[in-house]
């Protein structure tokens, strides 16, 4: 058994946060993946979402959300899980397959420029951008300051 | 790198396994047989990997003694957390441990007590015994594959009714039931 990469979470976050329809473009520059068999699902099933209110307190349960999930094994032998959120299985299972390759050292590499590099920097744009949106609206209370 | 295979291929086949238990129980003594297509890894018969992939899931603690890709393989598919025979609701063996030594409910919550699911050879071989009780309507005589200890456990068990163990026997793809309702006396 390998060891997980300490990367995984990241790749996987990055996956599942990826807008719809924006990996399989990027898959199709990519080298092929590997054949795979279905271990679990895809299947369609809730989560309770937990959190703290303003990131302070006790978590309690938001609610619940709607998420896919998917395992399977390709011909490496490397298992991969796909969990994306909503109802798409078979976005998911592709999830599971990227993971299961980007866990293999020899296919690593070339996955990672051809998928997660524009993926991170797609984010980052889009994050980028609802930042700059959000200042526009940031209020500064100067007047307050001043008037003292 | 793992070994891991699948488990059902589809929810129906949880539920078609699901029937042939009510079946099972209703009917105590009768072997049912399930359906082929399940491929569990070495060590487990493909009717136990069958009713512990219907039955268990997070909340149900499992007991079972065997190679570490079949609990690998019963961690991954049904999630349970696995325990001590003594503290498990599903306990699998090859033989039967004392019944008094697993989980036995209470007389308030009776549902409680465990399920020994024994994974067998075969169904057919053993001693003769009558089954009479509750889904009986004439009392049945059978061949069980269970050794003079366990009936002697059974007759101790049917003192403390309600509280006690199910029984699930298992073979390649065949099960039978011993509810715990059920009076066994050699024939």
């Amino acid at each position: 058994m390998n060891a997980p990469s300490p990367a995984r979470p990241a790749w996987l976050g990055l996956l599942a946060r990826a807008p719809r329809g924006a990996i399989e473009p990027l898959l199709a520059e990519a080298p092929a993946l590997p054949g795979f068999i279905r271990l679990r699902g895809p299947e369609i099933g809730m989560s309770m979402v937990r959190g703290r209110a303003g990131g302070g307190g006790a978590a309690f349960n938001l609610g619940e959300m709607t998420i896919a999930r998917c395992s399977i094994r390709d011909e490496d032998g490397f298992v991969g899980h796909g969990y994306v959120a909503g109802r798409d299985g078979a976005l998911a299972e592709l999830i599971a397959r990227l993971d299961a390759a980007l866990q293999n050292a020899a296919r690593h590499a070339s996955l990672h420029a051809a998928v997660l590099a524009p993926l991170a920097a797609a984010e980052a744009t889009r994050r980028a951008a609802d930042e700059a949106r959000a200042a526009g609206t940031e209020v500064r209370f100067f007047t307050l300051a001043t008037m003292r | 790198m793992t070994s891991l295979t699948p488990g059902f291929a589809s929810p129906l086949d949880a539920q078609a396994c699901f029937r042939a238990l009510l079946t099972a129980f209703g009917d105590p003594g009768r072997a049912v047989t399930l359906a082929d297509g399940l491929a569990p890894p070495a060590g487990l018969s493909s009717a136990a990997a069958a009713v512990l992939l219907t039955l268990a899931d997070a909340t149900t603690p499992l007991a079972a003694d065997l190679p570490a890709p079949a609990l690998h393989w019963l961690g991954f598919h049904t999630g349970a957390p696995f325990t001590t025979p003594e503290t498990a609701e599903f306990c699998l063996a090859g033989s039967a441990p004392p019944l008094s030594s697993l989980r036995q409910g209470s007389e308030t919550a009776p549902e409680h007590g465990a399920t020994l699911i024994l994974d067998l050879p075969d169904l057919v071989s053993g001693r003769r015994c009558r089954l009479s009780g509750p889904g009986l309507a004439a009392p049945r005589e059978t061949t069980l594959p269970l050794p003079a200890s366990f009936l002697a456990d059974w007759a101790e068990q049917r003192r403390q009714v309600p509280r006690g163990v199910d029984v699930l026997l298992c073979a390649g793809r065949r099960l039978l039931a011993l509810p715990r309702s059920l009076a066994i006396e050699p024939a």
